[in-house]
């Protein structure tokens, strides 16, 4: 380092350029959105995004700019996927951790792998012609906030499945010994000291998924139905934030369009709140047993 | 014809796969008594510990040979033998120390409630067994508090109280001193003698001084054609006295080893 201080110099400041180049994206998009979404944001206008009873930002007669029926599908989707994806990626993790030998841990992890590098275009395609008609047998129309719980919900099994195995691995070995020691079940193992101690990790995991869940667009969009209200059951149709923009911005102008920016400012903040609870959490939630 | 060996291990040996860890062992193990298993780093002592209550099945590849009874009527080594409830006839206190990252409670309870002990009489098998290793005055006011809070030393102690909470005829100590500070070290070596007469101690130490002020018995472990087996045993005042092989002499007169 002492011989040659100059390339020491030009790869600090091309490191550095580029991490701070990296950081400062998320500024500019926030930015970008944020510029865009200001035709909307003037006062006056803000009311109605949270008090228009419906979406029909492009009607002449009536235009009507009610963002919560959308706000509460995006949830209302990722809870359901939520609901779905995490028992079954913490079950699988604890199965594949405690009952199935190594080598078929490893096969598992891979496949996982893969399922999580599946474009959600072909999740889409699958709920679109696989789902979407059986669900459609059982309660029409089948284009639904349930068949977007479903593909959501596989598409995030793999995010949940892999950050809960990696978690339960990082369980202490002499923890696991003195289970073993004391004459513990391999039950009792698992639900009072493995999954305590890794709870932590499979939470973060969870927030990861959900931050990926509500921002998913194409594979929701094909199979939700984009009917912007509120649903009275799991079987009526539904229209995400992130089906809204997609749908519209190819043809949006003015008024429209800023508040199709104020919609993505919304799901930006939303990610952001999530991520950052993510990182400011109490890291070792066991020091505050009760 | 009443044997007073608590446990009888004859012709035992334990291989990991092609290594052989421990060669044809057989040691009888007294009543009530605290036997010391001492010798070099790598000679089998720990492996000879972990099989007498079938830790070693934790390990893949591990395959046990011979005979370990309890009691004269359990054959530890059988396959059928039900391992948990072995496990809580015999506990075992490790090296470094491993209390529950919960609370100084749950890492009673947990155990506790596994083997049916009925939830109402819980709190007095903790404080009993806090009094025994003399940990109650110090934490009687923090029980809900995490067991990690806890001192390394603190630690070790409620680790031989979760031992002694299931009850156990036998506590295994492996090496239970060394990850410790001196003077922690000693509080647990006292509360490990305060054992003697009541619960039956096998434990492993490289402190020969510690094994000859708390040592009934006392066995040396020794690396013989590339396994480890038993080289000298007998009571420990006469062992450290009158040693009758050689390398064990060498090894407890403190010239070799």
């Amino acid at each position: 380092m002492c011989r040659s201080p100059r390339t020491d110099r030009v790869v600090q400041v091309v490191l550095g350029g580029l991490a701070l180049l990296a950081g400062g994206l998320v500024l500019l998009i926030f930015v970008f959105l944020f510029l865009g979404a200001w035709p909307a944001l003037e006062p006056g206008r803000l009311p109605n995004l949270f008090t228009d009873e419906t979406w029909r930002p492009g009607s002449q007669r009536d235009p009507q700019f009610g963002l919560l029926p959308m706000l509460a599908a995006s949830v209302l989707v990722t809870a359901l996927a939520t609901a779905i994806a995490a028992p079954m990626g913490i079950a699988g993790a604890v199965f594949h951790r405690f009952y199935l030998p190594d080598r078929w841990e490893k096969a598992n992890h891979r496949l996982l792998e893969l399922l999580a590098g599946v474009p959600s275009v072909v999740f889409g395609f699958w709920g679109l012609t696989v789902l979407v008609p059986a669900i459609n047998h059982l309660h029409p129309p089948g284009q639904s906030l349930l068949a977007a719980g479903i593909v959501l919900g596989l598409m995030i099994l793999p995010t949940i499945a892999i950050t809960s195995q990696a978690a339960l691995r990082a369980v202490p070995e002499n923890q696991l010994l003195a289970a073993a020691g004391l004459g513990l079940g391999r039950a009792r193992t698992i639900l009072s000291i493995a999954l305590p101690a890794a709870k932590s990790g499979i939470g973060a995991g969870i927030l990861l998924a959900i931050a990926r869940a509500i921002g998913e667009t194409m594979a929701v969009v094909m199979v939700c139905g984009n009917i912007a209200e509120y649903p009275s059951s799991v079987f009526d149709p539904v229209r995400p934030v992130t089906s809204t923009i997609a749908l519209e911005m190819g043809y949006a102008t003015a008024s429209h369009k800023a508040l199709l920016y104020t919609a993505g400012l919304v799901l930006m903040l939303v990610t952001a709140a999530l991520v950052g609870w993510l990182s400011f959490r109490k890291p070792n939630p066991v020091e505050s047993a009760t | 014809m009443k044997s007073t060996s608590r446990i009888s291990v004859s012709g035992l040996s334990v291989r990991y796969g092609a290594h052989e860890a421990v060669r044809d062992v057989s040691l009888a193990i007294p009543d009530g008594k605290i036997s010391a298993l001492v010798g070099p780093s790598g000679c089998g002592k720990s492996t000879f510990l972990h099989a007498l209550n079938r830790l070693t099945d934790l390990v893949p590849g591990c395959v046990v040979e011979g005979s370990i009874r309890l009691d004269d009527d359990l054959e530890i080594t059988a396959p059928t033998t039900d391992v948990l409830a072995l496990r809580r006839h015999i506990g075992m206190v490790f090296q470094k120390p491993n209390p529950f990252p919960q609370s100084i409670r749950r890492n009673f309870e947990i155990p506790l409630r596994e083997h049916g002990v009925d939830r109402k009489e819980i709190p007095a098998i903790i404080e009993r067994c806090l009094r025994d290793v003399g940990l109650w005055d110090e934490v009687s006011d923090r029980l809900d508090r995490s067991a990690l809070q806890l001192s390394g030393g603190q630690q070790q102690r409620l680790c031989i109280a979760r031992a002694l909470a299931l009850d156990p005829k036998v506590i295994l100590f492996d090496e239970p001193c060394s990850a410790l500070d001196p003077l922690a070290s000693g509080v647990v070596e006292d509360h490990i003698a305060a054992l003697r007469g009541r619960v039956t101690v096998v434990i492993v130490t490289h402190n020969l001084a510690q094994a000859r002020r708390i040592a009934d018995e006392l066995a040396v472990f020794w690396v013989r054609d590339g396994a480890g087996t038993i080289v000298e045993t007998g009571p420990a005042s006469k062992t450290f006295e009158s040693p009758t092989d050689p390398d064990a002499a060498r090894y407890l007169s403190g010239e070799r080893g």
